[in-house]
């Protein structure tokens, strides 16, 4: 009797001990849930909310010291896929203004200004940019990921401007001031890209990705895409053997030199399909997300300038 | 005509392009079908298969850990693997709580903790799916040799220990009388199916690992009521799952090892009705009530 006694004891202790050090290891994996931009100025600012890390940038370079920005994803989040939280909920209720990156990439910003009930108005910065078709069904809407064109990105900063003299009209001059800034710099970026790539003889800018991101910065700066790893987001995010087959001839045949792999995706295929096709792997280019602070990509431009160089040195 | 068969079976294989990973991947499959039938013999006969599915659940957590702090893999798995062999093995042997129902805490709660950890991250779609799917056609040479060192070590374990185990297996009492230490084997086979699940994960993935410990013996287990025989029919009909799951992926144009679990349960579904003595079709045959076993 006593015996059992023990081993019920014993063994509920430790089935309680292992709960407790996974609990513990949970608290400790939890990081706070979204980044708000550092400084204080006197005055209240505006609140502004923004979906992705682009976005999130965008609106702390053109509101610069009036606005407060919340961004909801963190650097090296995936947009395409995102589970709201409770705090998101109530900075959106907080918010003056909201901007989304739309052509379907962050849908998922409807659940959370119906649930928090903001009155916030609601920009769409992609208004105006000329939409590239979708690859397939997963992107109905069209190609989500617009902001990798600087030609693009003038319209959307120009977009966030408007949205936040509508939110906050004494601070007109000031925006208007801050998009001329910001655009003349997307302007340098742009130049300093395309002298960039002069260096690259065009027949070799061939690029292989993870996923297939890069299709606005392809057509402006003239790089042709051969494929990419993941073929769509409907399915487990797996290559079918015929996949790879047909995207290895095509490395092969178009004479590839590496794949380059988002720094957000886990690249094992990715290193399968470069190794078995006899070429490098560069896990180097920012995709869907800017790079942690203190990274070469910790900015929109710096990202910009940055996949430019790392495709530039594999090419 | 013969040669066109031929190249029909050849070509996943041979192709200049993809052929090397894909052999890479039924290479990986052959050698988890070897493993998983000869340890879900086991599981099959013990009537194991839900405590093994809360096993494979509850190795999530660790994967998850590991992934978040950056650390290897393996590691996480096997420690969480570890933890959780350790107290399945010690609630089986308490009897206050009943088995199934402790069994159905662990799983469900220790999943929900690797989601939980997962979500810290907020965004987890794709790395998700990798933990529950397996990465088949990721797959390397360093992946295959450490299958292929694990293979060798739990069959060598468990072919230096089949007396001991067989009997402890399936009667506990006798085996007790005989002076063997029934708790350690327990926990040692407890141990050897953790190891298996987690060898497995990075080509199958976490959901469908089960089916590759589980649906070939069960397959098996229509055929043979002997101990013995069971295994090399289970080791036989995961290997031609996985051959026929791979010309499935190939031909039909469809991603990852679910193929193999298609097939495999496919076969179960003929066994079922075909099996000599238990199958639906000699039992209309012969009109014989339901056996008993």
């Amino acid at each position: 009797m006593r015996l059992s006694r023990l081993k019920e004891l014993s063994s509920a202790g430790l089935v309680g001990m292992a709960l407790v050090l996974l609990l513990g290891l949970a608290a400790c994996g939890d990081n706070p849930t979204a980044s708000t931009s550092p400084g204080v100025a006197a005055g209240p600012k505006i609140k502004v909310m923004a979906t992705t890390t682009q976005l999130g940038d965008f609106a702390r370079s053109i509101g610069g010291e009036r606005v407060s920005v919340t961004q909801l994803l963190r650097p090296g989040d995936d947009p395409h896929d995102y589970n709201p939280s409770a705090t998101d909920s109530k900075n959106a209720s907080e918010a003056k203004v909201i901007f989304k990156n739309g052509v379907g990439l962050d849908d998922w910003l409807d659940k959370i200004i119906q649930n928090s009930g903001t009155k916030a108005s609601l920009v769409d910065i992609s208004q105006g940019v000329k939409v590239r078709a979708g690859k397939d069904d997963s992107e109905k809407a069209g190609d989500p990921h617009i902001w990798q064109s600087t030609d693009n990105t003038k319209i959307i900063v120009a977009n966030l401007a408007k949205g936040l003299e509508a939110a906050d009209p004494d601070g007109k001059t000031y925006y208007e001031a801050q998009l001329a800034d910001y655009q003349k710099k997307l302007e340098d970026t742009k130049a300093q890209i395309t002298q960039i790539f002069a260096a690259v003889p065009a027949a070799n800018r061939k690029l292989v990705t993870n996923h297939d991101a890069f299709g606005y910065f392809a057509d402006q700066f003239g790089v042709k895409i051969v494929g990419q790893i993941i073929p769509n987001f409907s399915d487990a995010a797996q290559p079918t053997p015929q996949e790879l087959d047909a995207l290895i001839k095509n490395i092969k045949e178009n004479q590839v030199k590496a794949i380059f792999t988002e720094t957000t995706i886990n690249p094992k295929v990715a290193q399968q399909v470069a190794q078995s096709a006899g070429i490098k792997i560069y896990s180097n280019l920012y995709g869907d997300s800017l790079g942690e602070a203190g990274s070469d990509g910790d900015t929109y431009i710096k990202m910009m300038l940055s996949n430019a160089r790392n495709m530039a040195a594999g090419f | 005509m013969f040669e066109s068969i031929w190249h029909w079976l050849l070509d996943p294989f041979t192709s200049p392009y993809a052929g090397g990973l894909i052999s890479l991947a039924l290479n990986e499959l052959l050698l988890i079908s070897l493993i998983g039938g000869v340890v879900g013999t086991y599981i099959v006969l013990r009537g194991l298969v839900f405590i093994v599915d809360a096993l494979t659940h509850a190795i999530f957590p660790g994967v998850v850990i590991a992934f978040l702090i950056g650390a290897n893999f393996f590691l996480g798995a096997f420690i969480s693997g570890l933890v959780v062999a350790v107290i399945i093995a010690m609630l089986a042997r308490n009897r206050r709580v009943s088995e199934d129902s402790a069994t159905g805490v662990i799983f469900t709660g220790a999943f929900s903790l690797g989601v939980v950890l997962l979500s810290s991250l907020k965004s987890y779609g794709r790395s998700l799916e990798g933990f529950l799917f397996g990465d088949i056609l990721g797959i390397n040479s360093g992946d295959l040799i450490v299958t292929g060192i694990m293979a060798l070590l739990i069959l060598g374990l468990i072919f230096a220990l089949r007396k001991e185990l067989l009997l402890s297996s399936f009667d506990q009492g006798m085996a007790q009388a005989v002076g063997l230490p029934v708790a350690w084997l327990e926990l040692l086979l407890y141990l050897v199916i953790a190891a298996t699940v987690v060898v497995s994960l990075p080509a199958v993935g976490n959901i469908l690992v089960l089916s590759f410990l589980v649906t070939p013996s069960a397959t098996a287990r229509l055929f043979t009521n002997r101990f013995y025989l069971m295994m090399p029919v289970a080791v036989g009909v995961g290997m031609a799952a996985s051959l026929a799951g791979i010309y499935l992926d190939y031909y039909a144009n469809v991603a990852g090892s679910a193929g193999v679990v298609v097939v495999s349960t496919g076969f179960f579904l003929i066994g079922l009705l075909i099996s000599p003595q238990y199958g639906l079709v000699s039992r209309l045959r012969y009109r014989q009530p339901l056996p008993k076993v």
